[in-house]
């Protein structure tokens, strides 16, 4: 093993949206941060989108997948049982590289889903606490969009949105004609310059990476400003497993770097910031005979209850050129109306369904594929492509329910490239979560029927979507029913945080990205004034 | 990973193409975009297809490519067919006279204006939506 670098008062494994906010936060308040992430820094010039050949380079090359993308950094996932694959992407910013920087909040009944409807558990905070930490991190990266949306309490945005786009517009009309909510699309996708981020200049490709550089991925949107504030940052560090002494605090992490040799980072407090399967995976690594069953697993639940939103879409092609090539995507429109939980629906949950262009030929193609071959090529081509720059697509995020057979296990025998056991996911889409779906898709069908579509195209479900990796170490009040405490804390291990999507107690049915980065902003605030109860932070 | 493809493997490729998308009163041939075997190379390429799945695909392409041939080889070898056809069409919509042809603008890149946002807010479609009770569940709404 390498010798022990200094030590730091506070180590991060991941430099996603909540490892980078995390990162920025105690760095601005005079703590020395260490970040350990696997992956590197991405140049926006790398992304494909801005190239003719751009929908070929995302079939494998920039896959949402990463057993597709087959890349070192990315670790790989034993997928044969899971319905649904938990995408992701390793490096500066990790996944918020391929998202789409739709940003949505909670509802309030999203905290409070056993209360309202006697099922799964409360969270152990309201919609109340964590809106000033929302508000203040759409303020930090520029969030583009129109407040007094009446789906949710105030709420409003210093960036004007982006237009919605002759797609937008359609849509609109034809949901005031069936009476249905929409809003225009709340994005964190700068509508003018902002800090490092450009202007957005609607390539349409967010969820492949912004070659403009023009969308709040956290390595322009944070990390810039937590190194300016003296963060370290660490790349093609693969964090292998949480140290402890023997009282059972964390002392580091263990870690490989780019030439395979072993390092250790100490730090007196260890923040997990690694996703809802690379945070229960490295608990599971870090076994010991103190803790047998993982680290800060003495309720079970760690790698549990695992959400991952399932997704569905439809599309609709439409007579009139809608420059269905022009972003952001990103939503241009979105509606709660089925958001709610309506128990006349036969389903707990419900959807955020959001409007989407279509900005590529090939993938508008793609849904004629079932089409025999003589309605598919030759002289049938020409009548699909025409639809080209006329499709508009709706997508549903659909409310996943925790479920405890949803999980994220340690792999027997697949490893990453540096032999660390790789996860293996165990997801079956339960009966309400198919429900739901079944429910969203005929909705957004009705939507496009509304709007006048000339052929629709629904695709039941999206297997390698969205990449939502929630609930696998929960947040609650009771050490035996979750694994940190309201405050990100390990209930086992005091100065182990995590600020991941994994604390989420229920998924809510939005992009869960704001949720994220505002609990990591508050658990990085909590770990600042609190550091005289933990070992060690001066 | 994928490789350049060989001067006989473009030739496969450009008479598949050619099988594939023909003329039509408003669109061109494949075989009628001036530089479509630099594209293809380009879309093999992009395509990230592993260099032996391409060379498998195209050992198994009919010798003597006709519309016939290839409806056979789609039904009987559909995953190979799948990436020669992927990267046959992706060629021919990276064709700058073909996106022309649709419309479809070259560079996507098109910042808004500022008044666009504000031009759609004016036109009315909000005002339903502005003008909905709210709509969210609170504590207070539990049985």
């Amino acid at each position: 093993m390498g010798d022990s670098t200094l030590k730091a008062d506070v180590v991060i494994i991941g430099a996603g949206p909540a490892g980078a906010v995390a990162a920025h936060t105690l760095a601005s308040q005079g703590f020395s941060v260490v970040c350990l992430e696997q992956g590197d820094w991405a140049n926006p010039a790398d992304f494909p989108g801005n190239r003719p050949e751009f929908e070929l380079e995302l079939q494998q090359r920039w896959s949402w997948n990463p057993n597709t993308r087959g890349r070192a950094q990315d670790y790989p996932m034993n997928l044969d049982s899971a319905e649904v694959v938990p995408i992701m992407f390793a490096g500066v910013g990790g996944s918020s590289l391929l998202y789409g920087a739709m940003w949505m909040r909670l509802l309030p009944s999203d905290f409070r889903v056993k209360t309202l409807d006697g099922i799964c558990d409360d969270w152990p905070i309201d919609y109340d606490e964590l809106e000033p930490y929302y508000r203040r991190i759409d303020a930090f990266l520029g969030v583009a969009g129109m407040g007094g949306d009446p789906a949710y309490p105030p709420q409003d945005y210093d960036m004007p949105p982006h237009p919605i786009g002759r797609s937008g517009l359609r849509m609109a009309r034809a949901l005031n004609d069936l009476g249905w909510h929409w809003w225009p699309g709340t994005n964190a996708i700068p509508s003018a310059k902002f800090k490092k981020m450009a202007k957005c200049v609607r390539w349409g490709v967010c969820e492949t990476g912004c070659p403009a550089g023009a969308k709040a991925s956290f390595d322009l949107g944070y990390w810039p400003h937590a190194i300016a504030a003296g963060a370290q940052l660490i790349t093609g560090a693969r964090a292998r497993r949480i140290t402890v002494d023997a009282l059972g605090l964390a002392t580091g992490v263990e870690w490989i770097d780019r030439n395979g040799t072993e390092q250790h980072q100490a730090a007196a407090t260890v923040i997990l910031a690694a996703n809802g399967v690379g945070t229960p995976r490295l608990l599971l690594l870090s076994e010991t005979n103190q803790f047998p069953n993982g680290l800060a697993n003495s309720s079970g639940l760690v790698g549990k209850n695992l959400m991952l939103h399932p997704n569905n879409e439809v599309l609709g092609l439409y007579g009139e050129d809608l420059q269905s090539w022009k972003g952001p995507a990103g939503q241009l429109i979105y509606s709660m109306e089925f958001y709610e939980t309506d128990p006349s629906r036969g389903f707990y949950g419900g959807s955020k369904l959001n409007l989407m262009p279509v900005p590529g030929i090939l993938r508008l193609l793609e849904n004629f594929d079932s089409l025999p071959f003589e309605q598919r090529w030759g002289a049938a081509i020409h009548d699909l492509g025409r639809f080209a720059g006329r499709a508009m697509s709706w997508a549903g995020n659909i409310e996943d329910l925790p479920e405890e057979t949803n999980r994220v296990v340690l792999d027997a025998e697949l490893v990453d490239s540096d032999g660390v056991p790789a996860p293996k996911i165990e997801y079956t889409i339960s009966e309400n979560t198919q429900r739901n779906l079944d429910f969203a898709l005929d909705r957004m069908t009705d939507m496009h029927r509304a709007a006048g579509a000339e052929h629709i195209f629904r695709q039941p479900l999206w297997k390698e979507a969205p990449g939502h990796l929630l609930g696998t170490a929960r947040m609650g009040d009771n050490p035996q029913r979750s694994v940190v405490d309201r405050w990100g804390r390990a209930h086992d291990v005091p100065n182990l945080f995590i600020v991941d999507g994994s604390v989420m107690v229920t998924s809510g049915a939005v992009n869960p990205t704001a949720t994220i980065a505002a609990m990591a902003l508050r658990t990085a605030e909590h770990i600042a004034t609190t550091a005289r109860d933990t070992r060690g932070i001066s | 990973m994928s490789r350049l493809l060989s001067d006989p493997e473009r030739d496969q490729l450009f008479s598949l193409a050619r099988i594939l998308i023909p003329a039509s009163a408003t669109m061109p041939a494949a075989d009628e975009i001036e530089n479509l075997g630099i594209l293809l190379g380009r879309a093999a390429a992009a395509c990230g297809y592993a260099s032996d799945a391409i060379a498998q695909a195209l050992a198994k392409l009919p010798h003597a490519i006709s519309w016939e041939s290839i409806r056979r080889y789609a039904a009987e070898s559909p995953e190979d067919f799948a990436i020669l056809s992927t990267i046959a069409s992706g060629a021919y919509y990276m064709a700058a006279e073909v996106l022309d042809k649709l419309g479809f603008p070259e560079s996507r890149q098109q910042p808004a204006d500022m008044e666009e946002f504000v031009n759609e807010l004016e036109s009315g479609v909000f005002e339903p939506v502005i003008a909905r009770a709210p709509s969210f569940r609170t504590v207070s709404d539990s049985a």
